[in-house]
């Protein structure tokens, strides 16, 4: 008994592999097959790579939108290629780990000595520029310079410079201090004092990132220009008055200066005597890594949000997701529906009464209400990420195998009727034979093509739940498109933001249905003919 | 057209189908709502509504109540409350309370901003804050089906007869493509194009409900200068909507019209009249026109009711002030008496819909069976 049972089943597994490759063939033949299972295909192999190359933690880096590496990117940048579109756009550069370009002691020659001549030395930049200092460095100071580029008629959005360190076992961090300068020369030789600002070691150990500040420089820049403005109308964007120059006297409209630019990182360490600084560097004890970025209006392939994350890796990890949500609930749909129609049609009966008013009630039931109701519930629960998605991919399941059985549980009578099955039960196969050796193999192609055309439903609800408010929190294509559906008025103006989430979500669906209609096309004829 | 017996048992059995449904669905919304805890937010806020009343009752100019008896009294009230609804009892004693509170629609509104969406301020009842948005949602809805039925049923023959023709190949791409785009998106597309990059049309169209209640105000005043003008402006907020909707839908009206009219265009009573040399204008009039109507308008109308809910995420990205906005601001401002009513008045309209359609399918076409 068992090893008939055994050889049941192998010889259903043997079918499977059997038909799925002969299938596999006749899809092919078709040119709307091919179509499909190209793109189906190259979602496999996106979905692929998205998982390799995208971080684990991923959704918490994405919700953290307030943090790096977002805060690094531009604010609602464009793709980089619309330059050969010939949209005039800033690049975003990053200069990683700027090598030293010159490091000494400043100190004054004696009393009449400062600011010291060292230090316009080494950071000639300090006494040229635009700005109020409130320190003069004396002691050990490091300079770094990098080179910018600015071709076009936009303004980079603003200037970062990243500082992590890195010290030895024994090193008092909290006594030394770091004073990061920074200083913009631009192409028209006018040099502007950006940053100023205080870190000891032990701040700098967890990693900081400085921007811009318009305050320093905004009083002298408008009398070097002979503005009749304010500093707060000067600073209203500040990347307006470092890259650019003003068009009147109120500063209401800025041109860029195009030309290379020079940035200048001088590191002051104080708080200590400047030779033990200086000892605790060359020993490699201490050591402060340095990493400049101007951040123009075009980053990555498919730009960024209004909070600077990039859309190309929130559209990359919706592939496996959709994959995902669109296979485990298409496949629980057809499981459930095959069983039950199954049951439902060899065995009749009662138990075919209640599947059947069960059906009845399950595909009057409207989905949506129920979903939003269930996804506000959750919401309100505080589930996230998976859980979340899990439990809105349950609720669909539980009332979307209607259909399914309903078309099993027809094709199921109409086999059960066939010569060779009331054979088979002369003969004295068992139940379980006839259902695995000739009711199933014969729903298998029909399951599979309800089972691709049931793949983009999920998916699609899914995007319009969160597109109506409901946040499972995991950066799915609808998320995106509801933070841009919730940040309307900007985001609909970035078409790199709406246009490729929908143009996967459809093109997602269409392979699918596809895929679908060609299955049934093979499928048709063959029930038809047995 | 006087029914049967046998249509009215069919009919019969439907409306207890559709009643046990709609059982099922406030017994497992209890379920939902009891389980995960989200009752207990739903009836603080009721508790929180009744209060407030309750004071404004005691401190009505005139009751002469001191202060520390009005905060006693209000303060046993709270008592009676929270055990009238059970918040001290475990969540499936609980939940049935609130079931016939749904039914009946006797919630408020907690959210002001809610409220605003409708144009009302609180407090606001949440059957009236439906009874303002419904009526919308229908209407636009409505509007886009009639254009799309006046476009795919005369067009229906029209492409049947040129089966596999560029035409008919054409139709069929874009069924295709409109059906694997959600509609809510393609409505993105078109407020961002013709809204923020064209400025040809609305980018938010809020202002649409004033502009309704203008429009009746007017009807009614008999001001036909003023009508001419309000209806330039709706015409202005809504032309998109319906668009946007129309070109969605009509790819799938077109595609079932083409099949009904294949099957049809193929019989030998239409063949025996194209052979009498009757043009092909009049034969689809005559002979074909009057037989695929009725199905596909059945066919295509048994379909809107499960749309409904689709509508509401197109009417959010529109801002269009319907039950797709209610649902949208309900869920932000966290407003959970709003979100129970609408799912349950969602249920009721496409429950209904549906019977009525099924009642319309029977008398439609007699050779239908249980």
């Amino acid at each position: 008994m068992l090893e008939r049972r055994r050889e049941v089943r192998e010889g259903l597994i043997r079918y499977l592999a059997r038909s799925l490759r002969s299938n596999f063939k006749e899809v092919w033949a078709y040119n709307l097959g091919k179509m499909s299972m190209l793109i189906i295909g190259f979602m496999v192999l996106v979905s692929i790579y998205s998982l390799v190359s995208l971080p684990s933690d991923f959704p918490q880096m994405w919700k953290a939108s307030d943090r790096p590496p977002w805060t690094l990117n531009p604010k609602q940048g464009y793709p980089v290629w619309v330059k050969y579109l010939g949209i005039p756009v800033a690049e975003t550069v990053s200069y990683d780990n700027v090598r030293l370009q010159e490091a000494r002691i400043v100190t004054p020659r004696g009393p009449g000595d400062f600011p010291p001549r060292d230090l316009d030395r080494i950071v000639p930049e300090y006494g040229r520029s635009l700005g109020i200092k409130t320190l003069t460095p004396i002691g050990y100071i490091e300079v770094y310079r990098v080179s910018y580029t600015s071709t076009s008629s936009v303004f980079p959005q603003d200037v970062v410079v990243i500082l992590r360190a890195k010290a030895s076992e024994g090193v008092n961090l909290t006594s030394i201090s770091v004073v990061p300068m920074v200083f913009v020369t631009r192409p028209d030789g006018l040099v502007l004092y950006t940053f100023e600002g205080k870190y000891t070691l032990e701040r700098l150990v967890s990693g900081v990132e400085v921007k811009m500040r318009c305050d320093l420089f905004a009083t002298s820049y408008i009398r070097y220009y002979g503005l009749d403005a304010t500093v707060d109308s000067v600073c209203t964007l500040l990347n307006r008055p470092v890259f650019g120059e003003p068009l009147d006297v109120k500063a209401s409209d800025f041109k860029t200066v195009t030309g290379e630019y020079q940035i200048t990182l001088a590191l002051w360490y104080t708080g200590a005597d400047p030779r033990a600084v200086e000892r605790l560097i060359s020993n490699g004890d201490v050591s402060v890594s340095t990493s400049i970025r101007v951040i123009g209006n075009s980053y990555g392939l498919l730009g960024t949000d209004t909070k600077g994350r990039d859309l190309f890796q929130g559209l990359l990890f919706g592939f496996p997701v959709a994959l995902i949500i669109g296979f485990s609930v298409a496949f629980a749909i057809v499981a459930i529906g095959l069983v039950l129609g199954v049951i439902s049609g060899y065995f009749g009966g009662r138990v075919d009464e209640v599947i059947q008013r069960l059906v009845d009630v399950i595909v009057n039931i409207p989905l949506l209400p129920l979903l939003i109701l269930v996804g506000v519930a959750i919401q309100t629960g505080g589930w996230v990420g998976w859980p979340a998605l899990t439990i809105i991919m349950a609720v669909l399941v539980a009332f979307s195998w209607g259909g399914t059985t309903i078309i099993v549980r027809s094709i199921t009578l109409s086999i059960k009727a066939e010569p060779y099955v009331e054979a088979a039960k002369a003969l004295g196969a068992s139940t379980w034979r006839i259902v695995f050796r000739h009711i199933i193999p014969q729903i298998i192609p029909y399951a599979t093509a309800v089972l691709v055309f049931s793949v983009p439903g999920a998916i699609i609800a899914e995007a319009s739940l969160s597109v109506l408010g409901i946040d499972h929190g995991l950066p799915t294509w609808g998320r995106i498109l509801a933070d841009a559906q919730a940040e309307r008025g900007v985001a609909y103006k970035m078409w790199w933001w709406v246009l490729p989430p929908g143009l996967m979500l459809g093109l997602f669906s269409f392979a699918f249905v596809a895929l679908g209609f060609t299955l049934e096309t093979i499928v048709e004829p063959r029930l038809r003919r047995r | 057209m006087p029914l049967d017996r046998r249509s009215l048992r069919i009919i019969g059995f439907r409306a207890i189908t559709l009643s046990v449904t709609l059982v099922l669905v406030l017994i497992m919304t209890a379920i939902i709502v009891g389980a995960t805890g989200y009752d207990r937010v739903i009836l603080s806020a009721i508790i929180r509504e009744e209060i407030r009343q309750y004071r404004e009752e005691l401190t009505r100019p005139g009751s002469g109540l001191p202060r520390e008896e009005v905060e006693r009294l209000v303060a046993e009230y709270r008592e009676y409350l929270i055990r009238t609804y059970g918040l001290d009892k475990p969540w499936y004693q609980r939940s049935l309370s609130l079931i016939p509170k749904v039914i009946v629609l006797d919630l408020y509104v907690s959210q002001a901003e809610v409220a605003g969406v409708v144009g009302l301020s609180p407090p606001v009842k949440v059957g009236d804050a439906i009874a303002v948005a419904l009526p919308r949602t229908i209407v636009m809805i409505t509007i886009a089906y009639i254009v799309s039925a006046l476009i795919a049923i005369p067009l229906g023959p029209f492409i049947a007869y040129r089966r596999g023709s560029t035409l008919d190949k054409g139709i069929i791409t874009y069924a295709a493509i409109t059906n694997a785009f959600p509609t809510w998106w393609i409505a993105m597309l078109a407020v961002a194009l013709s809204g923020f990059y064209l400025g040809v049309a609305p980018t938010s169209y809020r202002p649409i409900a004033k502009l309704i209640s203008d429009f009746t105000s007017n009807l009614l005043s008999l001001d036909v200068a003023g009508l001419a003008v309000v209806f330039k402006d709706i015409l202005y907020y809504s032309y998109l909507p319906i668009l946007v909707v129309t070109f969605a839908t009509l790819g799938g009206w077109l595609y079932s019209a083409r099949a009904v009219a294949i099957r049809v265009v193929s019989e030998d009573y239409v063949m025996a009249a194209k052979a009498r040399g009757l043009s092909e204008g009049r034969v689809v009039r005559r002979y074909v026109m009057r037989v695929i109507a009725g199905p596909i308008l059945t066919f295509v109308i048994l379909g809107l009711a499960g749309s409904i809910g689709g509508y509401i995420i197109t009417e959010t990205v529109f801002d269009w002030p319907g039950m797709g906005l209610l649902y949208y601001a309900s869920i932000a401002a966290g407003d959970s008496p709003m979100v129970l009513a609408l799912v349950y008045v969602t249920t009721l309209v496409y429950i209904a819909a549906r019977f009525i359609l099924e009642v319309l399918y029977v008398i439609l076409d007699p050779r239908v069976k249980l």
